[in-house]
């Protein structure tokens, strides 16, 4: 094969590169920006994520009950016990570390329904507390707008407290509300370090052997791993099928890769199930 | 207290002795290709799902449409009966073990885990403790058959 030839074949087979690529990137589109959801427990009868709960509304209550939290609340460090250990739960399954939301800083409203459909009923809304009938509104602008269920306000309400959280000085914002300065066994494992920064995936992985060690169900992986745990390293066992020894591993490691929940942990398993 | 897994540990061995018992950390079974397997579950506990899994050392296993070196029966999610095929040429035996799941963590050979064997006429009665509590081999009972 002479130069002219070689240089021909050598363009074709970039061209053909660069045609698969743009195949590639094109068909790979759709899947940009879609997110892994780990399915947490696998059964009906397990606990259900906590984010379900957290999101989902229960509508055959009898009241709404909306959480307001304050951003301008001043957060104080969990206070233990004198015993100097954060309180255990003999029947806790030792994953079900509670998150700690420190004192309660939050305002609850509670609008009883009963209350609201008597008065609609008596044609009396005008006396309802907190209530704003459409009348009152400008019609141009007389259109709902989307509650913030982090915050439980209308956006516009929201930029006014941010505007309200910024003139009174260096407070803490929304977000940062629930997850305290610093870090003790038993705590959120979340919580910022004690200058503020988000906390490395170590020091997350460490803090939650840490806090699993504290519980009672800890002990089912024996004496050597509770001193594991208690050093922040995971739990260990004996994979009698290869002969190895594998330690438990803990995904979600970042803030925001479950909303900020508790992260739960898995032993390796390629099992798969015919059934599920 | 030492647990039984720690017990499996410490005389690295998948064997142990417990209160007079033979306790194993996991069961082999030979097979070979085309064999079929049944796993009857006779009795599980309610406190929490219990699994029972199957691993095969070469090949796949044939059960509900799915083909898999390992495969997990759960009690919330498998019927009572499954049947299984083994597909691979060189396929020997199959390792059968115990699990249970908690706080949405599938857990195997930790804690008081272990298995009891009982031979019967037509295969193996497996009687599993799952790894929470005290060791009692009435967590899970299942009766192994292999028709090969």
């Amino acid at each position: 094969m002479d130069s002219p030839q070689l240089f021909f074949a050598f363009g074709a087979l970039m061209l053909i590169a660069a045609l698969l690529g743009v195949a590639i990137d094109w068909l790979g589109k759709p899947l940009r920006h879609r997110r892994f959801v780990r399915k947490v427990y696998r059964f009906s009868d397990e606990r259900q994520p906590r984010r379900s709960k957290v999101r989902s509304t229960d509508w055959s209550e009898t009241s709404f009950v909306l959480p307001v939290i304050d951003p301008k609340a001043a957060i104080e460090p969990y206070r233990y016990p004198e015993s100097g250990q954060p309180d255990v739960l003999e029947s806790a399954p030792p994953f079900g570390l509670v998150r700690d939301l420190g004192p309660p800083t939050a305002q609850v409203p509670v609008v009883d329904l009963d209350e609201v459909f008597d008065l609609e009923r008596s044609n009396d809304i005008a006396s309802a507390p907190g209530l704003v009938t459409l009348e009152d509104t400008d019609p141009e602008h007389a259109q709902l707008e989307p509650l913030d269920t982090t915050t439980g306000r209308t956006p516009a309400s929201n930029h006014e407290e941010s505007h309200d959280s910024h003139a009174h000085g260096n407070e803490p914002t929304v977000e940062d509300v629930g997850r305290s300065h610093g870090w003790r066994p038993g705590q959120y494992v979340f919580n910022l370090t004690p200058d503020g920064r988000e906390p490395s995936a170590t020091t997350v992985r460490t803090r939650y052997w840490k806090n699993v060690a504290t519980t009672a169900g800890a002990s089912v992986f024996g004496e050597t791993n509770l001193s594991r745990m208690g050093d922040g390293k995971p739990p260990q066992r004996l994979n009698h099928r290869t002969g190895k020894v594998e330690s438990m591993r803990l995904p979600g490691t970042h803030v925001g890769d479950d909303g900020g929940q508790t992260p739960v942990p898995e032993w390796p398993a390629p099992e798969v199930d015919p059934f599920a | 207290m030492t647990t039984i897994s720690e017990m499996f540990q410490n005389a690295d061995s998948d064997t142990v002795t417990h209160r007079g018992r033979v306790v194993k950390a996991l069961v082999r079974i030979p097979v070979r290709d085309a064999a079929t397997i049944t796993v009857r579950r006779r009795r599980a506990s309610p406190d929490r799902p219990q699994g029972l899994k199957i691993g095969l050392d070469t090949g796949v296993l044939d059960v509900n449409g799915h083909q898999a070196q390992s495969i997990v029966l759960w009690t919330p999610s498998s019927p009572d009966e499954v049947l299984l095929t083994v597909r691979g040429a060189r396929s020997t035996s199959i390792d059968i073990w115990n699990c249970w799941s908690m706080g949405g963590v599938d857990s195997a050979w930790v804690g008081n885990a272990g298995i009891v064997t009982k031979t019967t006429a037509t295969g193996m009665i497996l009687r599993c403790s799952d790894g929470i509590g005290p060791s009692e081999f009435s967590d899970l009972e299942a009766e192994i058959t292999v028709d090969i």
